[in-house]
């Protein structure tokens, strides 16, 4: 009797299982598209920029030493929104998170802080200019409307720091050469040719006649001072409102 | 003495920090560590496990700073699972003293962090079970304060205490190491110890001040002679030590002659720190008693998800992961240390709803294949040779960019060399290629058809086996410099006359085809530091084909240990990867091995089957 009813239990458990595969996997081959993701502000750039500082003081409102992340770190429904932040980290070897996390959910992107340290000499500003390069060949094709960039200058309390202005000239400078370099590099392996959308293309979006200008992408890019150490974010935090 | 003591999480939140000779906490130190660790090769991470450990299993790594304004160190570390925790030592250098005082330091600081049930808090901080702040944020900090604080304070006075020790042992004259075995051992025998003037439990800044030198502790000596017991410590080191033992060992009246509060606070400690030790082993015993194999396990295991993650449920699956890895080539060596990533990755967490153990392990595999896969500095080729090109000296002359290329015989160096010329000379670089191979014959020839193949497409007006206006074969765009066959001393001689010439005649790139060598014969791998030294190339490629199995581990790593400490190899070409089909193991190996990126592969006969590596590809490929 008990063996019988534990059988029919798990018959229908099993039953009802099956059932609910079937019909998700039905629906995520035939139906809607893409899977709805919370909406999100990516926080980016190269390492030692000041990310993880500026996302534990937008949480916290304290500044606390950080070393190197090597996973991302986010804050669920900021301030009560629906919006999730997320830091990525810089390092070279750990991008491809940032990138492929991109690729997938471009479209729930609401808007990327791409921090920069704006005491770096503007001659070599070539890594800061790769990513972004990278980040913006994502999103400008993946994306109807591009994705808004903001440029956080930060570290601008230091006696070297270059006004955002210049910055912004200098990195769309270098990543027009990128750009360029990136063009006359080899492709890259692929099993078949036409499987994957193709890397060149995303490139040419990013060129008009005149070179790479910030102004032809399709989202609007600014670039503001601030300081996370001096806790001077108020032009960061109300780009951030204006997002949430 | 050690450097730094910091705890920190994956995402970059430093939880604790100790800096030993009291300065300001240094994250740069700790930055250069983390960095290292990213991008170094398994390999080269050695594993400590050892009476001093208590249990707890460490990793060294020999950090070499990039940055020239500060010296290298050495890092102990261990990594904390549950929540994720790096908990690092620094220290200047390897010696066995230093080497036993960090790792009882890092045992010690673990098993106070445990006992103060540190990591449960944060574990909940972040996962954010806790309360919110007003930003609608858990802060891993929450609920954490009196206990760092009270961690912190007892870590200053242990460690105050360890250092003590450790100088008793060296006093005692023998080495520090067989005394801490003998002591393991014997927890019974007491060591004497003079006692100094020890400040009250409260002041951590006191343990600073000890210097390591003879001189000051004799000063600590006559000031104060009582005799210790200090038995109570050092079974608190030994973790393996039963209750039992310690219970014995703890002598009461030796303790009731302490009448000073730090003593007693000692005492505390120790007392935390076996009552957590019971606790490990009762907690240990209850996991067992419950509920493994179940309808319901099973369902939730193989269908409904959800499932908190434990060994047994990872082992068929993870053998299977491996066996499928190494039927694509990937060496054991290498596949064992990705399924490790794997089960580090994923006991103790949960599956998604819905999805089997199986499914989570693959995507954390393909997680942990990507990452390995993945180059950790970006190489930019084009960038690197202008701004080479560009630096002139008085003269207005300027240095060519040098690449040189080794391997193993047969691998496909010249094959390579002259693809890799083809599409510099397609970006309108001048190209210069030395024949350094004096040793097989035939080497010179094959690479003058390539030049002549080259110069003939880069101009259709150029006449096969003509010689140029200097002389040599090729034309004004590409050039072939050779000077015949002979020993060693001679392939050296090559090279610097050629990078001369290249220099004079304005040439861009030089392009090195070394002799083909066996990777484990020494005889033949101790001339490369030589050549490397005289020729200084900007960048050392090493050829290896994919049709090499396991032997791919040993061939990177004694090819890339062949230039001396200071030079590594910049990167690999991966020939042949078309006649693998999907046994991409081989590049995987060779990452591992060394943890220096793949920038090209070979897929084909011609000059153009030269590609960079897609690494989304290549572990779609391993994963398919």
């Amino acid at each position: 009797m008990l063996s019988n009813t534990i059988l029919i239990a798990c018959l229908l458990v099993i039953a009802t299982t099956i059932a609910f595969i079937t019909l998700q996997k039905s629906s995520t081959k035939t139906g809607i598209k893409q899977k709805s993701y919370q909406p999100s502000i990516v926080i980016a750039g190269p390492q030692n920029s000041g990310k993880t500082s500026f996302l534990t003081f937008l949480t916290t409102d304290s500044v606390r030493p950080t070393v190197v992340s090597q996973e991302p770190l986010s804050a669920a429904n900021y301030d009560g929104s629906n919006v999730t932040l997320l830091d990525f980290p810089g390092h070279a070897k750990l991008r491809y998170e940032l990138l492929e996390y991109l690729k997938t959910r471009a479209a729930f992107v609401k808007g990327l802080i791409y921090m920069v340290d704006s005491t770096i000499d503007p001659k070599k500003l070539t890594s800061t200019a790769e990513l972004l390069v990278d980040i913006v060949s994502i999103t400008e094709s993946n994306c109807e409307n591009g994705i808004d960039i903001l440029i956080a200058c930060n570290k601008s309390e230091s006696f070297t720091a270059r006004p955002p202005s210049k910055i912004r000239d200098a990195l769309e400078k270098e990543m027009q050469k990128v750009i360029e370099r990136r063009k006359k590099s080899l492709n890259e392996v692929k099993r078949k040719v036409n499987e994957e959308e193709d890397t060149e293309n995303a490139l040419d979006v990013l060129q008009s006649t005149n070179g790479f200008k910030f102004e032809n992408l399709e989202g609007s890019v600014v670039a503001f001072e601030g300081s996370v150490s001096k806790k001077n974010i108020t032009k960061w935090r109300k780009w951030i409102d204006e997002k949430i | 003495m050690f450097d730094q003591l910091a705890v920190f999480t994956p995402q970059g939140q430093v939880l604790y920090q100790y800096n030993c000779l009291g300065k300001k906490f240094s994250e740069v130190q700790i930055n250069t560590f983390i960095s290292q660790l990213i991008t170094s090769p398994v390999t080269k991470k050695e594993s400590v496990a050892n009476a001093n450990t208590g249990g707890f299993d460490f990793n060294v790594l020999a950090v070499n700073n990039e940055f020239k304004n500060s010296s290298s160190f050495n890092a102990l570390f261990y990594l904390n699972k549950q929540p994720e925790l790096y908990f690092v030592v620094t220290f200047a250098e390897q010696t066995l003293e230093l080497n036993q005082e960090t790792q009882q330091t890092l045992a010690l600081a673990l098993k106070l962090w445990n006992s103060l049930h540190l990591s449960e808090s944060i574990q909940k901080n972040l996962k954010g079970q806790n309360e919110k702040n007003k930003h609608n944020y858990v802060d891993v900090f929450q609920g954490l304060g009196e206990d760092l604080s009270k961690f912190d304070q007892y870590f200053g006075i242990k460690y105050e205490e360890s250092i003590k020790q450790v100088q008793t042992n060296l006093n005692d004259g023998a080495t520090s190491e067989s005394v801490s075995q003998s002591y393991n051992k014997n927890n019974k025998k007491k060591l004497k110890d003079t006692k100094s003037k020890k400040q009250s439990g409260g002041n951590i800044g006191s343990g600073r001040k000890w210097g390591r030198d003879g001189g000051m502790l004799d000063e600590m000596n006559h000031a104060d002679a009582t005799k210790l017991d200090f038995s109570s410590f050092s079974s608190s080191s030994s973790y393996n030590s039963s209750k039992v033992a310690l219970e014995a060992t703890v002598n009461k009246d030796s303790y009731g002659d302490r009448t000073e509060g730090g003593d007693f606070l000692i005492k505390e400690i120790d007392d935390l720190l076996s009552s957590h030790k019971d606790e490990i082993i009762s907690g240990n015993e209850s996991k067992n008693s419950g509920y493994v194999n179940t309808a319901f396990g099973f369902l939730q295991k193989h269908v409904l998800g959800n499932k908190t993650i434990n060994d047994s449920d990872l082992k068929s699956v993870l053998d299977k992961l491996k066996q499928q890895l190494i039927t694509k080539n990937v060496a054991p060596e290498a596949a064992d240390y990705l399924t490790q990533q794997v089960s580090r990755d994923l006991v103790g967490s949960k599956t998604a709803n819905w999805t089997s153990v199986e499914n989570t392990a693959r995507e954390s595999l393909t997680k942990a294949l990507t990452q390995i896969l993945t180059p950790g500095v970006s190489v930019d080729l084009l960038r690197e040779i202008q701004s080479k090109r560009s630096k002139k000296d008085p003269e207005g002359k300027s240095d060519p960019y040098v690449f040189s290329i080794v391997g193993v015989n047969g691998v496909g160096k010249s094959t390579n060399l002259s693809k890799l010329a083809f599409w510099l000379l397609q970006n309108n670089f001048r190209v210069l290629i030395v024949a350094c191979d004096t040793f097989r014959s035939g080497a010179v020839e094959q690479l003058r058809v390539h030049v002549e193949n080259l110069a003939q497409l880069m101009d259709y007006s150029h006449v096969r086996g003509s010689k140029n206006k200097r002389g040599k074969s090729g034309n004004d765009y590409v050039e072939l410099f050779e000077a015949g066959y002979g020993g060693s001393d001679l392939v050296t001689k090559i090279a610097k006359q050629a990078i001369k010439y290249s220099r004079d005649q304005n040439f861009d790139i030089v392009l090195m085809d070394t002799a083909g060598r066996r990777h484990n014969d020494p005889t033949l791998m101790s001339p490369l530091k030589s050549f490397a030294d005289q020729a200084q190339p900007d960048k050392i490629i090493m050829v290896g084909e994919a049709l090499v199995g396991t032997d791919s581990v040993q061939q990177a790593k004694n090819f890339n240990d062949a230039f001396g400490k200071g030079r590594n190899l910049d990167f690999f070409i991966i020939s042949k990867c078309d006649t693998v089909g999907d046994m991409l193991g081989t590049m995987v190996n060779m990452v591992y091995a060394t943890g220096i990126p793949i920038l090209f592969v070979g897929v084909g006969q011609t000059y153009t089957d030269l590609r960079t590596l897609s690494v989304k590809w290549a572990v779609n490929t391993l994963m398919s």
